[in-house]
C-alpha cells in the first residue's frame, strides 16, 4: 500500500501552475495598485479625445496608450481599474459556492441516505436550469451590486463544489482512519470538518480555481448585460458592451478587456488543473 | 467480574432477498484486567464481534438479537451519542493496519491530543504532556520528534505505536485489539506484541485480542475462544487449550500450525471430514433459527 500524501511534487515543477500561477498573480498585483499603474482617473471625461486610437495607429495621442472611449476616458486605465471587480467578484464568489458546495457535500457524502438523497437531487434539479439565465432572474430580483453578484453566482455555482466534494468524501469515510476517529468517540462534526476536509485540501483547492475563472466569466456577462455592478464603475464587461456599439468605428475598444478575460480565465484554469496534478497523489502513485 | 459480556449475539447481512448469518449466537466475556483472544479462521466472524462492540458494523449488517453488556450498559441499545461517550474513554480500539488507521494530513501529535481533550477535560497543554509522557511509555526515544510527525515520516512498527498509545490514552478498561499485528513484519510483531501485554498488564485493562494466529495467542492470552463460522465451539484458558483442547476443531487447529520450539512436527491439514461436520452443525441450526 503505498502512502497517500507522501510523493507531492514541488508547485513549481509543474510549467502550468507556474506560469499560470504568475499571470493571476500579475493580474492581483494590477488591480492592487491600479490608482499607481494607470495614467487617468477612469472615469475622467475628455471629449476631445473620444475614441482616440491606440498607439501603433495614426492619430494618437501618447497620453493615451491605448486609445480612449467615447467619452474621451482613458482605456487602459478603465481596463486596469476593471480587473478589481473582476477579481473581487472572482475571490467572493467562488468562495460562497465552495463553502456552500462543501459543507452540503460533506453532509451528503458523510451521513448518506435520506440526507445523501436530498442534497443530491438538489444538485440535479440545479444543474438542470441554464446558468446563465438563472444568474440573470437571480441579479435583477436581488438588484444589482457587488453583494447580489457574488451570492447569484454562489448559488448557482455551488453544485460543482457539491458533486465533487460529495463522491471525495465518500472515499475518504470508508478510509480506516475514519473508523479509528470514530472509535475514539469523536463527534460527527469533528470528524467530517477536522479529519476529512483537511484530506480534501487538494480537490478544493483545484476546484476554487477553476470556479474563479468561471465567476470572471460570469461576471463579465451580468455587466455586459448591464446587470452587475453600478455604471460608473469600470468592469471588463462593460468594456465590451460600451465597445462593442462602436465596433465599425474602433474595434479596439473591446479588445483589451476581451484579451483581459481570456487570458485571466485560461490562467487561472491552467493554476486549477496544475494544482491537481502537484497535489492528487492518486495520479501519479 | 466480568467488563464484557456478550451473549447470543447474531448478526446477519442483507443482500437483495438474501439474509446471510455471519454471526450465530456468540456468547463470551472478557473480565476486567484479562486478555482474551478470540480466534478463528477468515471468515469466522472475528472482526464482525470487534464491529459490533464498538458500533462500526457495515451498513448491511444487521443484529437480529443479543445483547453486548459493557459493565451494565447494552452497547448495542444505546445511540451514537451515548456510544462515543464511551468509545475512547473506556472502550478503545487498536487497528488492524497502522498504515492507513491514522490521518494522512494530520500531525500525529494532534489527533493524539483529540481523544485527550475531548474525554478528560483538559486543555490542549496537558494533553500535549499527556500524549508525550504515552508516547514514552509506548517505548518510542524521541517523543517530541513523533509528536510533530505526519503518519507517513514513521515506520509500521511506530506508527503501530502511536495507535497502542492512542488506545491507552484515556485509561480505558476495554481495548478491542484487530489483528494488530497482522500488518506489521515478523521481527516487529513481537516487540509489539510484548509492549502491548506489559501495558496491560501495568494499566489492569482489559483486552479482547482479535488474531488468526495462534502463536500469538499463546504469548499474550489468558483466555482464548475459538470461533468457527460464527459459532463459539471453545472458551478455554490458555494452558488448557494448548495442552488439552476441548473440541476436535481447536485440536485440528494446533495440529495446523507450526511450532518454533518442535519444528520437526508435521503441519497437517484440518481434516475434511471434520469440516463437512461442522458445516453440518452450522446448516442445522440456521434451519432452526430460520425455519
Amino acid at each position: 500500500m503505498p502512502d497517500r500524501a507522501l510523493h507531492y511534487k514541488p508547485f513549481w515543477s509543474d510549467a502550468g501552475l507556474l506560469v499560470g500561477g504568475a499571470i493571476v498573480l500579475l493580474f492581483f498585483l494590477m488591480a492592487l495598485f491600479a490608482p499607481w499603474l494607470s495614467s487617468h482617473d477612469p472615469l475622467e471625461q475628455d471629449l476631445m479625445a473620444g475614441l482616440l486610437p491606440p498607439f501603433w495607429k495614426d492619430g494618437h495621442d501618447p497620453a493615451y496608450l491605448l486609445g480612449a472611449d467615447s467619452l474621451g476616458r482613458d482605456l487602459l486605465s478603465r481596463v486596469i481599474y476593471g480587473s478589481r471587480i473582476a477579481l473581487i467578484v472572482a475571490v467572493l464568489a467562488a468562495g460562497f459556492a465552495a463553502l456552500l458546495g462543501t459543507v452540503l457535500g460533506l453532509l451528503a457524502g458523510y451521513y448518506g441516505g435520506w440526507v445523501d438523497t436530498l442534497i443530491s437531487r438538489m444538485v440535479d434539479i440545479w444543474m438542470s436550469f441554464p446558468a446563465v439565465l438563472l444568474s440573470i432572474v437571480l441579479v435583477a430580483v436581488l438588484g444589482t451590486g457587488l453583494h447580489s453578484v457574488v451570492i447569484a453566482i454562489g448559488i448557482i455555482d455551488w453544485t460543482r463544489f457539491c458533486r465533487v466534494i460529495r463522491a471525495e468524501t465518500l472515499v475518504q469515510r470508508s478510509q480506516d482512519y475514519v473508523s479509528a476517529s470514530k472509535t475514539l468517540g469523536l463527534r460527527s462534526v469533528t470528524i467530517i470538518f477536522g479529519e476529512i476536509l483537511p484530506n480534501l485540501a487538494p480537490v478544493l483547492l483545484t476546484l476554487f480555481f477553476l470556479e474563479m475563472g468561471i465567476a470572471v466569466v460570469v461576471e463579465a456577462i451580468l455587466s455586459f448585460v448591464g446587470l452587475s455592478i453600478s455604471s460608473d464603475i469600470p468592469t471588463w464587461g462593460g468594456l465590451i458592451a460600451e465597445g462593442r456599439q462602436y465596433v465599425h468605428e474602433a474595434w479596439w475598444v473591446m479588445l483589451l478587456p476581451m484579451l483581459c478575460i481570456l487570458i485571466l480565465v485560461i490562467s487561472l484554469n491552467a493554476c486549477g488543473d496544475g494544482i491537481r496534478r502537484v497535489y492528487d497523489p492518486v495520479m501519479h502513485k | 467480574m466480568s467488563i464484557l459480556k456478550i451473549s447470543d449475539l447474531r448478526v446477519e447481512f442483507k443482500s437483495g432477498f438474501h439474509t446471510i448469518p455471519v454471526l450465530r449466537g456468540v456468547n463470551l466475556s472478557v473480565s476486567a484486567g484479562e486478555v482474551c483472544a478470540l480466534v478463528g479462521e477468515s471468515g469466522a466472524g472475528k472482526s464482525m464481534v470487534a464491529k459490533a462492540i464498538l458500533g462500526l458494523l457495515p451498513d448491511s449488517a444487521r443484529v437480529q438479537q443479543g445483547k453486548i453488556w459493557f459493565d451494565d450498559t447494552d452497547l448495542l441499545s444505546l445511540r451514537q451519542r451515548a456510544l462515543s461517550r464511551l468509545l475512547g474513554r473506556r472502550i478503545s480500539l487498536i487497528p488492524q493496519d497502522p498504515m492507513v488507521s491514522l490521518n494522512p494530513v494530520r500531525r500525529i501529535g494532534l489527533q493524539m491530543c483529540d481523544a485527550i481533550c475531548l474525554h478528560l477535560k483538559v486543555d490542549r497543554a496537558a494533553a500535549r504532556q499527556a500524549s508525550l509522557q504515552l508516547l514514552d511509555e509506548v517505548m518510542i526515544n524521541d517523543p517530541e520528534r513523533v509528536f510533530e510527525s505526519y503518519a507517513h515520516e514513521l515506520s509500521g512498527g511506530m506508527r503501530q505505536r502511536v495507535l497502542i498509545a492512542m488506545a491507552f490514552s484515556c485509561e480505558p478498561d476495554l481495548i478491542i485489539a484487530d489483528e494488530p499485528t497482522t500488518a506489521l513484519d515478523v521481527t516487529v510483531q513481537m516487540r509489539v506484541l510484548l509492549l502491548l501485554r506489559a501495558m496491560q498488564r501495568q494499566k489492569k485493562t482489559a483486552v479482547l485480542f482479535v488474531t488468526h494466529d495462534l502463536g500469538v495467542v499463546s504469548k499474550i492470552s489468558d483466555r482464548v475462544v475459538v470461533l468457527y463460522d460464527g459459532r463459539v465451539l471453545e472458551d478455554s484458558a490458555v494452558g488448557t487449550l494448548f495442552t488439552k483442547p476441548t473440541h476436535a476443531y481447536t485440536a485440528a487447529l494446533l495440529e495446523a500450525s507450526p511450532r518454533y520450539d518442535r519444528p520437526d512436527k508435521p503441519i497437517m491439514p484440518v481434516p475434511k471430514i471434520l469440516i463437512s461436520q461442522l458445516n453440518a452443525e452450522t446448516q442445522q441450526l440456521d434451519s432452526v433459527a430460520y425455519d
